[in-house]
């Protein structure tokens, strides 16, 4: 009831009319445990009914904070769903922007509860023209004051509506982000990560190295969305993060290596290598993973082995590869017999090092007019491991021939680890929601071979 | 003339003798230099096999640290076998079934070949490994701390040195991981191991262990509920006390007033079909003196704010919660389940198909396994290590079952 009452005063109540605050929280309480799920027009009706009980504001808007229904049932209230929700943010934002500003400056003033900033960042999150800037200060003041712990989500969900709504807004962290404490800055670098945008991706990498103590928090978040990463910056990016792997923090260095394994560039083997017989096991063991998520071989942790076995597939990619990779474009040009192409498919993709480099190659056989070689071809892609192949042997899941489309959906479950049905269709959409974006996806044939 | 003959014959008598000698004398040392040289080449032999046997066994102890690195064992081949000292050495692994491996090493030094054969169990990712598993997500806010203790070596208290007991408080999902800052994980946390599975770390994190991909999804077994003869509702009144158990006993509905208490004695089985609700200043209590306690809650489950749930026995083997309901999503707000409770839990909660917020009034001794597991911030977890079958080592962990010299495979391949 206290913490109630002291909603009323930030969210500016007037007059409470006939029903009382435990009355009205009961109310809304009630209609908010409603299990039957919301459509649009459900919402709109349910937050007419939420309106229609009496002055709600201060009752919705410390929901709103908690997340949970108001504290008016015996024992507290009970955790929203995203049904509920909905219901609560179309009801809050029913109460006009001028209360909504009115509170939002109320707790601006004095940002002592966890409850009132965490509802006024999601009242920001609602409002089409809040800038990130006012967020960050909001739960700047409250980490300061003590209660940073319980505004953490709700200021990754403004960040995310925010950046959602205007990409370039992503910017707007880095100037804020020296005088950020460990949970600000931890929640804008998950917002960050969670707005899935390139530019979210930038703003990232030039956060990088500006406050050692929170580069593990930011290579995590580049870490789990490097796939944005177009090929052109990942070995640019790649040579930023290696510097990390020095860093004194061990968290910091093996967060590093993750980001080293998404975005897969063998020029960042080396540096990896060099931290392979480290006095840290834990460093250790993240190394070794890396070295053969990066590489696809399954050397033990010699870094001697490593070394030489590096130098041999360099080697191999100056010298033989060219080749290999030419003899592959003109197959069908030249009539080459199927055993010729067998042994080049099978000698290409035994280096997965260089898998997003060679997957080009493949493209002409996979329009080969010979079944077998499009079936080889489906077959070497699969051995390579590079998700780069999903699209054209997506493609191929309509080919003309059985074994083709067969082979196709065998590459394609094995490459994804997912296991539908060899329909071109639900595989595409499949892509399109969990594969990178077309845009930094590049088509085949445009990659080039020599480095 | 006859002396003279004599002489002469004398004479030829002794060459033929000491010719003899010579012939005898030159073919002991003939066999004496023949022996040695046959002892020479044994002991090389012998040598050749040592080596050999030593650079297979070699080879066994690379492969078995390969698996333990998240490798699969294989090293080199018969055509491009691993390079060791003067030796050479191949490993061959093959599954014997899906927790046993089998490891054959050759080595040889051009001359001598040794194979041995070991078998090793794969140890690691059990779901005992875990003293929190998120099916499809484990959430740590700021502030929280998952460490382990064995409470067969006696009380958590007993076993804390410094911030934290032992540090197998493993986490782990089949999809993602978030840990907010400053939360503490003192053991190690593996997420999932699609390609898109992801571990999100904050500021001032601690993961005592790292953090990886697990190798295969791990699953969790689904409840079976028991069925007994219905007792109907069960209501304990405000001011009133009620026991309940020994027995098997099913309820369709539970729920306690404030300022009232409801104990149960195991052995017990109890199933709530519909709800049960511990509200406000009202106290569960859990006496498992006498045998273990294992609740089965169907329904809603809701240990309110300022509710109490208390257990006799500090020993988190003796009490269960199978929570069997299922949430659509992370959401998903039916069935109701809460975690509010000002409680010292000692025990297991299972609920793999629901969506669980560990309130941070909620100190539990034990395990928890979810389908989406979020810890609120500073709640603490202390995974107790007697729970676990496997070795508290996800994703390293292989024991040797069985080692040998293979019959007959001490062949000279001169």
């Amino acid at each position: 009831m206290r913490a109630t009452l002291l909603f009323l005063a930030l969210a500016g109540a007037q007059e409470l009319g006939p029903r009382d605050p435990a009355d009205l929280a009961a109310g809304v309480a009630r209609i908010l445990s409603r299990e039957e799920p919301l459509d649009a027009s459900a919402v709109a009706a349910g937050a007419s009914e939420l309106l229609a009980l009496g002055d709600v504001g201060a009752v919705l808007l410390q929901s709103l904070g908690t997340g949970r229904t108001p504290d008016a049932l015996e024992g507290g209230g009970t955790r929203l769903g995203a049904d509920q929700c909905a219901l609560l943010r179309a009801a809050v934002t029913r109460l006009g922007p001028a209360r909504l500003a009115a509170f939002v400056d109320a707790v601006e003033r004095e940002p002592s509860s966890a409850t009132s900033v965490a509802a006024a960042l999601r009242v920001l999150a609602l409002t089409p023209d809040a800038r990130p800037r006012a967020m960050l200060v909001l739960a700047r003041m409250a980490e300061a004051n003590g209660c940073g712990a319980g505004v953490e989500d709700a200021l990754e969900e403004a960040l995310v509506a925010a950046f959602r709504r205007n990409a370039r807004d992503c910017a707007a962290v880095a100037p804020a982000w020296k005088e950020l404490g460990p949970m600000t800055a931890s929640s804008v670098a998950r917002a960050l990560e969670l707005t899935r945008d390139p530019e979210a991706v930038r703003c990232l990498g030039a956060l990088l190295g500006r406050r050692s103590e929170f580069d593990a928090c930011v290579l995590s978040a580049l870490a789990n969305q490097a796939d944005l990463v177009s090929p052109a910056d990942a070995e640019t990016l790649a040579n930023e993060v290696g510097t990390c792997l020095r860093a004194r923090d061990s968290g910091c260095a093996q967060a590093a290596c993750a980001v080293l394994v998404r975005l897969g560039v063998p020029s960042s083997v080396p540096s990896l290598i060099e931290l392979l017989e480290n006095d840290d096991p834990v460093l250790e063991r993240a190394v070794l993973s890396a070295l053969r998520a990066i590489s696809g071989a399954s050397l033990p942790a010699s870094a001697g082995a490593w070394r030489s076995w590096f130098a041999r597939e360099q080697e191999w990619w100056r010298e033989r590869a060219p080749s290999e990779i030419e003899a592959l474009a003109q197959a069908s040009e030249l009539e080459t017999s199927l055993a010729e192409l067998v042994a080049r498919a099978r000698e290409l993709s035994s280096h997965p090092l260089f898998r997003d480099e060679l997957v080009a190659a493949f493209g002409p056989l996979l329009g080969h007019a010979e079944p077998g070689a499009r079936v080889l071809a489906c077959q070497a892609l699969q051995r390579l491991g590079s998700r780069l192949a999903l699209p054209e042997l997506c493609a191929r899941l309509v080919d003309r021939d059985a074994q083709v489309v067969s082979a196709a959906h065998a590459a394609l479950v094995a490459l994804t680890g997912v296991d539908l049905p060899a329909k071109r269709v639900r595989w595409q959409r499949y892509l399109d929601a969990e594969a990178p974006s077309a845009s930094v996806v590049p088509a085949l044939g445009m990659v080039q071979p020599a480095r | 003339m006859r002396t003279r003959w004599g002489a002469h014959g004398e004479s030829g008598s002794v060459l033929v003798t000491a010719a003899i000698v010579a012939m005898l004398l030159g073919t002991i040392v003939l066999v004496a230099v023949t022996i040695a040289k046959r002892h020479e080449q044994e002991a090389d032999a012998s040598v050749d096999e040592l080596n050999s046997f030593y650079g297979a066994d070699a080879g066994l102890s690379a492969a078995l640290v390969e698996l333990r690195n998240g490798g699969d064992g294989m090293l080199g081949s018969e055509q491009a076998p691993v390079t060791f000292g003067g030796l050479t050495y191949w490993v061959e692994a093959d599954a014997v079934d899906s927790k046993v491996t089998s490891l054959v090493s050759t080595a040889t030094d051009g001359h001598r070949q040794s194979r041995i054969e070991m078998l090793v169990r794969n140890d690691s990712s059990e779901i005992t490994d875990f003293g929190i598993f998120g099916k499809k997500l484990v959430d740590l806010k700021s502030n929280s701390k998952i460490d382990s203790y064995d409470s067969s070596l006696g009380t958590y208290a007993s076993q804390v040195n410094g911030a934290y007991a032992h540090s197998n408080g493993n986490v782990g999902s089949n999809d993602n991981i978030a840990v907010a800052a400053n939360a503490k994980v003192y053991g190690y946390a593996q997420y999932g191991p699609d390609g898109g599975d992801t571990i999100s770390l904050a500021a001032n994190v601690t993961i005592t262990d790292g953090y990886g991909a697990a190798k295969t999804q791990i699953s969790l077994p689904a409840i079976t509920v028991p069925s007994y003869a219905s007792l109907g509702a069960l209501s304990v009144g405000t001011n009133q006390t009620k026991t309940i158990g020994p027995g098997n006993l099913q309820y369709t509905t539970l729920a306690t007033n404030s300022n009232s208490t409801l104990n149960v004695k195991g052995p017990c089985n109890l199933v709530l079909t519909s709800s049960a609700s511990i509200k406000a200043n009202s106290s569960w209590n859990f006496d498992a003196t006498n045998g273990p306690i294992n609740v089965y809650a169907k329904g809603d489950f809701e240990l309110k704010s300022n509710s109490t749930v208390t257990t006799t026995s500090k020993d988190p083997t003796k009490l269960t919660l199978y929570l069997s309901g299922v949430h659509a999503s992370a959401s998903s707000s039916s069935p109701k389940i809460d975690f509010s409770s000002n409680s010292q839990f000692y025990g297991t909660v299972y609920a793999p198909d629901l969506a669980l917020t560990i309130s941070s009034n909620f100190e539990l001794f034990g395990s928890l396994k979810a389908s989406w597991l979020t810890l609120a911030s500073n709640c603490k977890v202390h995974f107790d290590e007697n729970l676990a079958l496997g070795k508290l080592d996800p994703g390293k962990g292989y024991s040797v079952i069985a080692w040998r010299p293979l019959e007959g495979a001490l062949a000279a391949t001169e």
